[in-house]
């Protein structure tokens, strides 16, 4: 039988870890200030991919004791 | 892709959806949970549950994998219509990953699912004994074959010796 569960599970695109970022000065006079806020809005399969990433990460973290 | 195995007996029957009146099924009406978060918040107080654990632990144990429980699960939540069935595919790996997570922490045996089979290009024990077969088959019919002229040849040397064997039988002309 064709099973979804499977294909849910190995088709899911993990998110990646983000680099912290470098703090840059916010002060009037420092160069490339960021105005623009970060409004990036999840999709459902990006929010999808972090739940299952988050429940991963603290079985992994089970595992390893 | 996973690849069926065998012939889908089990698909409904053309037409099968026809015979009920429309909107008299529950998957057919507007779904109770609509959103992925609302129907975790219905599936998750449910799976950790003590006494559906119990249950959920004896089927782990019993080597059904899990992707194959949440889909049973999700599938019965459609056909409940407690939401449609793109919610429950999306919510698909939370359950099997919150369902692994509860094995491990209670040190229960399970089977993801969700790793691809690597024994499955290995031949199975009936195509081995069927090869064994045909072998021993062609074998058979090759040493028939060379059984074949020793015996016409067995069957010469009788002849003649029965031609010379006899008391009263003519003598070998080249024998005097």
């Amino acid at each position: 039988m064709y099973n979804v569960g499977f294909q849910a599970m190995n088709n899911l695109a993990m998110p990646k870890e983000k680099q912290p970022k470098k703090e840059q000065s916010t002060g009037l006079l420092a160069r490339n200030v960021n105005n623009t806020p970060n409004t990036e809005e999840e999709d459902v399969r990006q929010r999808v991919a972090r739940y299952t990433n988050e429940i991963r990460k603290a079985r992994m973290e089970l595992k390893n004791g | 892709m996973v690849e069926t195995v065998g012939p889908m007996l089990d698909a409904p029957i053309a037409g099968q959806s026809l015979t009920a009146e429309v909107g008299n099924r529950p998957w057919q009406n507007p779904p109770q949970y609509s959103t992925v978060e609302e129907a975790l918040e219905y599936y998750i107080p449910r799976i950790t549950n003590p006494d559906m654990l119990n249950n959920l632990f004896d089927v782990m144990e019993s080597g059904i994998p899990l992707t194959t429980i949440a889909n049973a699960m999700q599938t019965a939540g459609a056909m409940e219509g407690k939401h449609t069935l793109d919610v429950g595919i999306l919510i698909l790996p939370i359950l099997i990953e919150t369902m692994a997570y509860l094995a491990d922490e209670s040190d229960i045996e399970y089977d993801a699912g969700s790793s691809v089979d690597m024994k499955k290009d290995t031949p199975t024990d009936a195509s081995i004994a069927r090869a064994i077969n045909k072998v021993r088959k062609r074998q058979g019919e090759e040493t028939k074959e060379e059984m074949l002229p020793e015996e016409n040849m067995v069957e010469e040397l009788n002849t003649e010796e029965e031609l010379t064997g006899g008391l009263m039988s003519r003598r070998a002309t080249n024998g005097i």
